[in-house]
């Protein structure tokens, strides 16, 4: 208690004795003023019997039942296409038909694709894509791959419907359905955000994957688990580790074994990481960097020394993070993620060796019950034109080290 | 006779439900000006949200969780709404007067000639903070919402609330100066 008499200094004791509770009152609606008001936006009891209003609207269910018959979907339920080439094509071709298509599938759609040929020889491509109970979503898929292959001669497709139970599941969880069952295994995860945190809150997919490798060499894994760091090269003390480098994050594989010998190592290493290439969960960089739109949001704020929002600079950050044409010059270090990096280049080139000093925040979206729905950027400039200190320079490491991922 | 019986259970969901909605009902009008900071969007919102929730109440599965169940349902609706807004926002427009995550939460008339300098400041400063950091703050130190409470609304569990409403506290102040001091 200091200061203006009575009143506390804690401002928000303060703000809590200025806010007019009684006034808030006072001009609150009553409760049956909202409740008339909620009656008229949705009806929350039936004004009449049931049997009166019953007839009419279960004729007009039919009507519209009726209307609708010739486009309802087959079943609610993971559907999948398959599209297999009749002619055979080079296997360059091959791979530009198929990177351009996946550059176009919306993200809830997977695409598993084979080549018959080899790295020399031609040979015939087949894809197929999947989705839960998206029948629109799939034509669509049909017309990107119609519009992208059309040089490539006519295609054979072959419609799918597979009744499942759970037909919302995640991206990750039909993949893994899709893995589990012997006939049809696929091939590759297509990246995106989403599909990222699936993966780290889901690493089973992995798991089977590897399992299945594994086994094939006679071997089964114990445990799989993240890892925060980097992964490291095969250590001597104990050969059953595997640490591989994978999308999104480094990945620790222990193989259920009393002891292994380094050629054993090496090999299961080598198996493990050809399975991951191919599902395109490897070290590579990821298709993501064509796929601006699939990153968080990253959403800035430019406040000059004064603490001033300069709207100008904010809208040309905004623009430099938010790259809709790929071709265009990318910031966005997909590979790793990092939005600290993508920011950081936009403001080196925006803003060329003025300093400033931008702080992350990452903004959760509870009803979509994401751990993260965007990263919020807020950018303070200053009127030097010295270098960072070392300290901020460490502290911006800390922040990075702490959001990502 | 079945008929009956549902119009006989649908008067007694309606009246379970406003019981419990008149003991929060100041407290949910409070937080639907805090979120619109309109009262004619407040009344839309609140009574969006009683609709949904009487449709919903049947869901429930603990009344005393009533409180912190229909905040949060009224903060997801507010939410959607601004999205909505959002996705019609041309993109040149979405660096315009009103950012959309600005918007998330403001009491209304905080400007108003009544507050005095140091009210506004602190109001004021308030608004600053980030929306994770301003809502559980708001609830807890103004509304008097407890931990679980506001953890409830926001989709979140007990420690993250205190942190946030830690760093809210410490951000509070550091925009504040030195002239307040927080507990």
């Amino acid at each position: 208690m200091t200061g203006n008499g009575n009143i506390s200094r804690d401002p928000l004791d303060l703000a809590r004795s200025q806010m007019d509770f009684a006034r808030m009152a006072d001009d609150a609606p009553s409760v049956k003023e909202v409740l008339f008001k909620a009656q008229t936006i949705i009806p929350v009891a039936p004004a009449k019997p049931l049997w009166q209003k019953a007839a009419p609207v279960a004729g007009g269910v039919l009507a519209a039942g009726l209307l609708f018959v010739p486009v309802l979907p087959e079943s609610a339920s993971l559907d999948r296409v398959n599209v297999n080439f009749e002619q055979s094509l080079s296997a360059a071709d091959a791979q530009a038909v198929q990177f351009a298509i996946r550059n176009d599938l919306p993200s809830e759609i997977l695409m598993g694709s084979s080549f018959s040929g080899g790295s020399d020889a031609p040979g015939l491509l087949s894809l197929s894509f999947s989705a839960a109970g998206e029948p629109r979503l799939l034509a669509r898929v049909g017309e990107s791959v119609e519009a992208h292959a059309a040089q490539h001669g006519p295609l054979m497709g072959q419609r799918i419907n597979e009744a499942r139970s759970g037909s919302r599941d995640s991206i990750v969880n039909r993949a893994l359905s899709l893995l589990s069952s012997e006939e049809d295994e696929i091939s590759y995860i297509d990246p995106s955000n989403h599909t990222a945190r699936e993966l780290l809150d889901n690493p089973e997919l992995l798991r089977l994957g590897l399992e299945r490798v594994t086994s094939q060499l006679g071997y089964s894994v114990a445990t799989v688990s993240w890892l925060d760091r980097e992964a490291l090269p095969a250590d001597e003390a104990d050969y059953r580790v595997i640490e591989l480098d994978c999308w999104p994050r480094p990945l620790r594989v222990e193989i259920d074994a009393v002891d292994l010998a380094s050629f054993e190592h090496a090999d299961l290493r080598t198996a493990c990481n050809a399975w991951l290439t191919q599902m395109n969960l490897g070290p590579a960089p990821h298709g993501l960097a064509s796929r601006p739109g699939e990153l968080l949001p990253v959403m800035v704020e430019v406040r000059d020394p004064d603490g001033r929002l300069d709207r100008a600079l904010t809208d040309r950050l905004q623009a430099l993070i938010v790259q809709p044409d790929p071709d265009a010059g990318q910031y966005t270090d997909t590979s790793t993620w990092k939005v600290q990096s993508v920011v950081e280049s936009a403001l080196a080139e925006l803003m060329g060796e003025r300093t400033c000093y931008p702080s992350y925040e990452r903004v959760p979206d509870p009803a979509y019950n994401r751990e993260v729905n965007c990263f919020w950027v807020y950018v303070k400039m200053s009127n030097s034109f010295e270098k960072k200190s070392p300290v901020l320079d460490q502290r911006t490491s800390e922040m990075e080290q702490k959001i990502n991922f | 006779m079945v008929l009956q019986r549902n119009q006989d259970n649908v008067a007694v969901r309606n009246e379970q439900f406003t019981v419990h909605y008149e003991e929060i009902h100041l407290q949910a009008w409070r937080l639907a000006l805090y979120l619109c900071g309109r009262r004619e969007d407040a009344e839309d919102l609140l009574a969006e949200t009683v609709a949904g929730a009487i449709r919903n109440f049947d869901k429930l599965r603990d009344v005393s969780k009533f409180k912190g169940w229909f905040l949060k349902s009224m903060r997801n609706l507010h939410i959607d709404h601004i999205r909505r807004a959002k996705r019609q926002m041309d993109v040149a427009d979405f660096g315009g007067d009103v950012m959309v995550w600005e918007r998330l939460g403001r009491y209304p008339q905080i400007e108003g000639p009544q507050r005095s300098t140091e009210t506004r400041q602190i109001f004021r400063a308030i608004d600053r903070l980030p929306e994770s950091l301003r809502t559980p703050l708001v609830l807890n130190a103004l509304e008097g919402l407890d931990i679980r409470e506001i953890g409830d609304v926001m989709g979140l569990g007990q420690s993250a609330v205190k942190v946030r409403i830690h760093r809210a506290r410490k951000k509070l102040m550091e925009l504040l100066g030195e002239d307040f001091e927080v507990d």
